[in-house]
């Protein structure tokens, strides 16, 4: 039976660092998931974030009590570590790195026709964009609920927020996206019946 | 249930988080109202979309290379002793305290003949022979210091 995180975290603060690698290979995918999205789809940055993460529990692993799971307690710290990251990369606009050259063949088969290809790029794009406009909050809460697809309680652990003020995050998080959406829609279906005149 | 105030559950129930009461009131809704019912299904698609910009597979060799940090960091041992140090250092300054506050609630007299009866306090005085806690009659320092000079 494999050990629960808390018998393997006291294993560490009694001093075996090898045991942090079983919590390393356990968590190391969600967490990088988890950042991947709150920050904007740079894969590289996620996965030097989430180094940091790993760092900064194993550097105050003597201190960890657990209160909640430690779980929410990898994912508290992965939260405060991708804001802070975003305040210091503050930028006028924000930038979406989901659809990068290098991630294109996350995306697209070589099967797909140029103009089904350019189709789904144009959603997608449109969904980053959007998803990166959101307030943090609303960003924080809807990763969470979709990519993480953790129930409002889980993220009440993570975040400590009520369970409305979750449950209100998401509905105008969704909202907003889908109003970014459709104002985009708009705009190009403006732009094509111009185009159509001439 | 109102329309409206079913409006305001809805992503509630889109995500299940409704509890089983709430959630058969609001499916019995949906089954009249083709709004809210297309609402639903817009919230459900919405989700569908933003699941399409799938994540990333790690890197290979990401384990080794946050291991190689962790280990390269000085050694994390605790000894089992140091964890009781600080529940030690506040027992016994709490005794110390305690000890010292009864002490000053007694009467002089009483205050002598409990220090007298205690061995760790009156043997290293009385084995030096430079100073007898009889000596401790007189609260003045400075008097204390002249017989102490005396018997040199």
């Amino acid at each position: 039976m494999p050990l629960s995180d808390d018998d393997l975290i006291q294993r560490v603060q009694d001093g075996s660092a090898r045991d942090f690698e079983i919590i390393v290979r356990r968590y190391h995918k969600p967490l990088i998931r988890f950042i991947f999205h709150f920050i904007g789809g740079d894969k590289d940055e996620a996965e030097s974030l989430a180094q940091d993460v790993f760092l900064r529990i194993y550097t105050n692993i003597q201190t960890y009590r657990p209160q909640n799971t430690f779980k929410a307690y990898i994912f508290t710290i992965a939260r405060n570590t991708a804001i802070n990251y975003l305040k210091k990369n503050r930028r006028s606009r924000p930038i979406s790195h989901f659809l990068d050259s290098n991630s294109e063949s996350r995306y697209f088969s070589t099967s797909e026709t140029p103009d089904i290809r350019l189709q789904r790029k144009d959603r997608l794009e449109r969904v980053s964009q959007a998803l990166i406009r959101l307030s943090l909050n609303q960003r924080l809460a809807l990763v969470l609920k979709v990519y993480m697809q953790y129930s409002y309680k889980q993220i009440q652990e993570v975040t400590g927020w009520s369970i409305p003020k979750i449950e209100t995050l998401i509905s105008r998080g969704r909202a907003n996206i889908r109003r970014f959406i459709e104002s985009q829609e708009n705009a190009d279906n403006i732009v094509t019946s111009e185009e159509d005149k001439k | 249930m109102k329309c409206r105030r079913i409006r305001g559950r809805l992503n509630a129930y889109v995500d299940r988080e409704l509890d089983s009461s709430q959630m058969k009131a609001v499916a019995k809704h949906l089954r009249q109202c083709p709004e809210c019912r297309s609402e639903v299904q817009a919230l459900s698609q919405l989700d569908m979309k933003m699941r399409q910009l799938v994540s990333p597979e790690p890197s290979l060799g990401f384990n080794e290379k946050v291991m190689k940090e962790i280990l390269s960091l000085q050694p994390k041992r605790s000894h089992p002793f140091q964890r009781w140090v600080p529940a030690l250092t506040y027992s016994l300054l709490f005794f110390a305290v305690l000890y010292m506050g009864i002490l000053w609630n007694q009467p002089l007299d009483e205050r002598k003949a409990t220090i007298a009866e205690s061995p760790s306090w009156s043997e290293p005085f009385e084995e030096s022979g430079n100073m007898r806690l009889s000596q401790l009659q007189d609260n003045s320092m400075e008097s204390m210091w002249r017989q102490a000079n005396e018997t040199r």
